[in-house]
């Protein structure tokens, strides 16, 4: 099964981005492909330069991690981006910059869209 | 039939909105700060079938005895994902 998880809400202020990670890795462990689309403030997430202090959680690291079991893909809109100043040198590697014609095509294909609002 | 998913507390108007609207075949699953509700019966809200995520609860210093509502992981979420087409958050 195909799921999408849109997240909007920046990283460490909110929670869902963490919500969409742990659901990301239940969805793997059960043979799921994941689709993670971040949208508006939660594409500061993707920033590779973030550095939480050791005993927090590294959520940038956490998507990689994610990225690298070879079933999860992370889109990012592209304009979120360019209006946070987040080139595509600084993202982790693997992301992608996306877009919304992107996630209408997600939309369509995905078996389930889990939408995590603002 | 919908998966319901409510993450604000209790002074959200729209999650109480969403918790009446909800009917019997839904399932309603409380994450984030939307695991305040768990500390009420949930049969005065909705007519759903209502779970929590432990680990939020658990996170907001509660004991799993304090929950009124059955107490989920996030394997137990990703089934209800796959029962239910259509999810609303």
């Amino acid at each position: 099964m195909k799921i999408t998880i849109q997240v909007m809400t920046p990283p460490y202020t909110y929670e869902d981005l963490d919500t969409a990670i742990k659901m990301a890795q239940a969805a793997v462990e059960k043979g799921h492909e994941v689709d993670l689309f971040l949208f508006a403030d939660s594409v500061l997430c993707i920033n590779k330069n973030v550095k939480p202090i050791r005993i927090d959680r590294n959520i940038p690291q956490k998507l990689k991690e994610l990225i690298e079991t070879g079933k999860v893909k992370v889109d990012i809109c592209g304009i979120c981006m360019d209006y946070r100043g987040i080139t595509t040198d600084m993202i982790i590697e693997g992301a992608k910059p996306s877009g919304l014609p992107e996630l209408a095509q997600l939309l369509y294909s995905s078996d389930r869209f889990i939408n995590l609002m603002a | 039939m919908a998966l319901i998913l409510v993450k604000f507390g209790k002074n959200n108007p729209a999650e109480k909105i969403k918790l009446g609207s909800a009917s019997l075949d839904d399932d309603v699953v409380l994450i984030q700060n939307g695991v305040y509700w768990a500390l009420d019966d949930m049969k005065q809200y909705t007519k759903a079938k209502v779970y929590a995520i432990k680990e939020d609860f658990l996170a907001r210093g509660y004991e799993e005895s304090n929950s009124k509502v059955p107490l989920i992981n996030y394997a137990q979420l990703i089934e209800l994902i796959e029962k239910h087409p259509k999810s609303i958050s």
